[in-house]
């Protein structure tokens, strides 16, 4: 018999073995026959424990998460399901509780609050009727469950929190990436060295502009950030330029919306808009509540809006929210013109549609495609850049040159284009922040090296403010009055929009847009023709924008020299 | 030819009739003797008449079971006889998983020295524990086992399995191994 007990002790470890020994020379039949049932209890009570050190305890029942809104919790008797989502009134637990009996396989499905004693007692009463189970039993599992319950919903409490969800010190660098990017942001020719990572980081083409929207987007954890709206026609990479910029910026600082809601930028908490990177995908998409919050940001640095709420007595309040902001904000829009009130505010960069532009993104894509791209040097390029933003400091920065350059007077809204200017040559004397020398109260000292590399940058923009026409329309007028120089009848000739259209490889709605925004403009007008027949049209007005271009730089080139 | 579960199920009918029949005095007395019932122990009764004037057919169906074996006693018609399996015995019945009757256990009680016999290897008595056992009860012995459950020392969650005088067989380690409740095992000896 021993061999037996050993045997079975090997097969089943967990299990407690315990013996009863029948005296020698009697079978259990005698002392039943003889002593009946005290005597057999009697023996049974006297049994020998074999193996109780070696059997484990049982595992606690925890509460298991089956899917979202299905929680489980499993004992010796039976299985319960919480239906639902708990409630988030932590005075009460109010749950849809389904009991499965283990060997019956009923279900019992109650609501219940199982922080009212009386309900819960109820429940057990109603289970151990049914089930024949023992209601002490059933009020042990009922209460650890609420146990469980409570705990579990403090965590999810928890982890909606948003104190948790925020660290602060994340962009702690390691000490060689330190060395490195105060060693880069040490040496001479920084302007162009930084390009020159910006086109290895995988930006194609775009050599004026991506200079530009690369500073624009490093002023965001400066005192005065800048702005930048990007225009081009659907398709042109405007999307594409601000994105791959985005991507040389730390990329914990940056906010990218695809969507905004009118009243979203109204409630934002404490920081959440400090020294950020907003990107705007499509700025078309904002309706106008929402767009005038962006530009009172841009502006003004701030939102606040007068609103009521219920105090805990159920009185109504009134109490102004304010939302500090200071970001920098890169947009990309089809139409610059229709954001006249933005377009102050933002320095507007014109996305290049040219020809040579394609051909070189064609280019690029396709070597990509092949492999002949070193992804590393992406990477580390981009790794560069953006650990050289992020060591950069937001110190005030002294222009004693401030007063003595002028912008050209033909300029648009030249208040605004003025403060664009200073804050952009401060923002280059900032790049420079390992060069520069400091004065004596800490502030940063612009040299004229800052102001000509401003000039050459910031050129283009200067520009379009100058110009009428937006950047795509002015492309496209460059094209047409090369293009009409060249017909037999010299600058009279006269042309259709189908012409045009087929000559320039245009979509139809994007050919009768520009003809009819140049119209609009008279820079074109209609010769002859009728609305059924079609119309022709001739170019009015023949300006010649690369003159006015080169009289504005060599009057601001002037001026630099003079300084020097 | 029936199949094997339906010959013994027809042998335990048989036999539970022999029992409760007017004229097995000797048996009832025995189990009285004892202070075993017949419903708690599922006692029967084998005279061992069982193929006495019967069909051809169904002599072969008890040979094929094993109850009956060929020998050369000689009969009352001329044909050949047959020893029969636990003859003049109070058998009890051993079940498998499914509940079937399966095996047949048999002790003489007209011999001096009770002689017992299992018929073949397999099943348990009384049953395959149920799933919800808590307290496994393992007797030695079949007798053992009987005069356990008719002193109702069990209560609700409790089982009894009988080896095979001492001897585990691969269903009691199967029938354990069900068990996913169990707790306690206690041994009997």
């Amino acid at each position: 018999m021993q061999n037996t007990i050993q045997e079975i002790q090997d097969l089943f470890p967990r299990i407690m073995i315990n013996e009863v020994i029948i005296p020698d020379e009697h079978t259990l039949n005698d002392m039943w026959i003889n002593y009946g049932f005290e005597g057999i209890n009697k023996l049974f009570n006297e049994r020998l424990n074999h193996n109780e050190s070696s059997v484990q305890i049982e595992q606690e029942s925890t509460l298991n998460q089956v899917y979202e809104g299905k929680l489980e919790f499993i004992t010796p008797l039976g299985s319960y399901f919480i239906l639902g989502n708990l409630s988030t009134e932590l005075s009460n637990m109010k749950v849809s509780i389904r009991f499965d009996e283990f060997y019956s396989k009923r279900k019992h499905i109650n609501k219940v609050d199982l922080y009212d004693r009386t309900q819960l007692m109820n429940l057990a009463k109603s289970i151990s009727e049914v089930e024949h189970i023992d209601i002490n039993l059933l009020e042990a599992d009922l209460l650890k469950l609420t146990d469980l319950l409570e705990s579990y919903r403090e965590e999810l409490f928890e982890l909606a929190s948003p104190e948790l969800v925020k660290s602060k010190n994340k962009n702690l660098l390691p000490p060689e990436k330190q060395r490195e990017a105060i060693q880069f942001l040490s040496e001479s020719n920084l302007i162009n060295r930084i390009d020159e990572l910006i086109e290895s980081s995988g930006v194609v083409g775009e050599e004026s502009n991506r200079k530009m929207i690369f500073i624009i987007a490093s002023t965001y954890k400066m005192l005065h950030p800048l702005h930048g709206l990007v225009q081009g026609t659907s398709g042109s990479g405007k999307s594409h330029l601000i994105n791959s910029i985005a991507n040389l910026m730390p990329q914990e600082d940056i906010l990218n919306m695809t969507r905004v809601t009118s009243k979203s930028f109204y409630h934002y908490q404490d920081d959440d808009l400090i020294n950020k990177l907003i990107l705007i995908q499509d700025f078309d998409g904002l309706d106008s509540e929402a767009q005038f919050a962006f530009r009172e940001m841009q502006s003004a640095g701030f939102v606040s809006s007068s609103t009521t709420y219920k105090d805990k007595y159920g009185k109504l309040v009134s109490t102004v929210k304010r939302v500090n902001a200071n970001f920098a904000s890169l947009v990309a829009t089809t139409h610059a013109e229709i954001y006249y009130d933005n377009m102050s505010r933002s320095i507007v960069v014109g996305v290049d549609e040219s020809a040579k532009q394609t051909l070189s993104i064609i280019e690029y894509q396709n070597k990509k495609t092949a492999g002949h791209i070193d992804e590393r040097k992406i990477i580390q390029s981009k790794e560069l850049l953006q650990n050289c933003i992020r060591i950069l400091k937001p110190f005030q920065v002294v222009n004693q040159y401030a007063d003595k350059l002028q912008l050209p007077v033909e300029a648009k809204m030249l208040r605004r284009l003025n403060t664009h200017y200073q804050s952009f040559v401060n923002q280059i004397t900032l790049l420079h922040q390992f060069q520069r020398e400091k004065d004596d109260q800490g502030r940063l000292v612009a040299t004229i090296e800052d102001l000509e590399l401003a000039c050459e940058i910031l050129f283009d923009a200067i520009m379009w403010k100058i110009d009428e026409l937006d950047s795509s329309l002015r492309q496209f007028f460059d094209l047409l009055k090369l293009y009409i120089i060249k017909q037999p009848q010299g600058k009279q000739q006269s042309f259709s929009t189908r012409e045009i259209r087929q000559t320039f490889n245009l979509s139809k709605t994007q050919a009768f847009r520009y003809i009819d925004e140049l119209k609009s403009l008279e820079y074109i007008h209609v010769i002859s023709g009728s609305s059924n027949k079609g119309y022709r049209y001739q170019v009015a007005y023949w300006d010649d924008m690369e003159k006015t271009r080169q009289r504005v730089k060599e009057g601001l080139m002037n001026q630099i020299q003079a300084l020097k | 030819m029936r199949n094997k579960i339906e010959i013994l199920k027809m042998i335990h009918t048989s036999m539970n009739n022999g029992i409760r029949s007017g004229k097995s005095i000797l048996a009832r007395d025995w189990l009285k003797d004892r202070s075993l019932s017949i419903e708690l122990t599922q006692a029967c009764y084998n005279s061992g008449q069982i193929h006495h004037r019967k069909s051809d057919a169904y002599i072969e169906e008890l040979l094929s079971v094993g109850f009956l074996t060929k020998s050369d006693a000689p009969t009352t018609t001329g044909k050949k006889g047959h020893g029969c399996f636990a003859k003049d015995s109070i058998v009890f019945p051993l079940r498998d998983k499914n509940g079937d009757v399966v095996n047949f256990y048999g002790i003489r009680i007209q011999t001096v020295s009770e002689i017992t016999g299992y018929l073949n290897q397999e099943g348990i008595y009384p049953a395959y524990p149920p799933k919800q056992t808590t307290i496994l009860y393992i007797t030695k012995n079949i007798m053992d086992a009987a005069s356990l459950m008719e002193s109702k020392q069990l209560e609700n969650r409790d089982a009894v399995m009988a080896l095979f005088d001492g001897e585990l067989k691969p269903q009691h380690i199967e029938a354990i191994k069900e068990l996913t409740q169990l707790k306690e095992i206690i041994f009997i000896h």
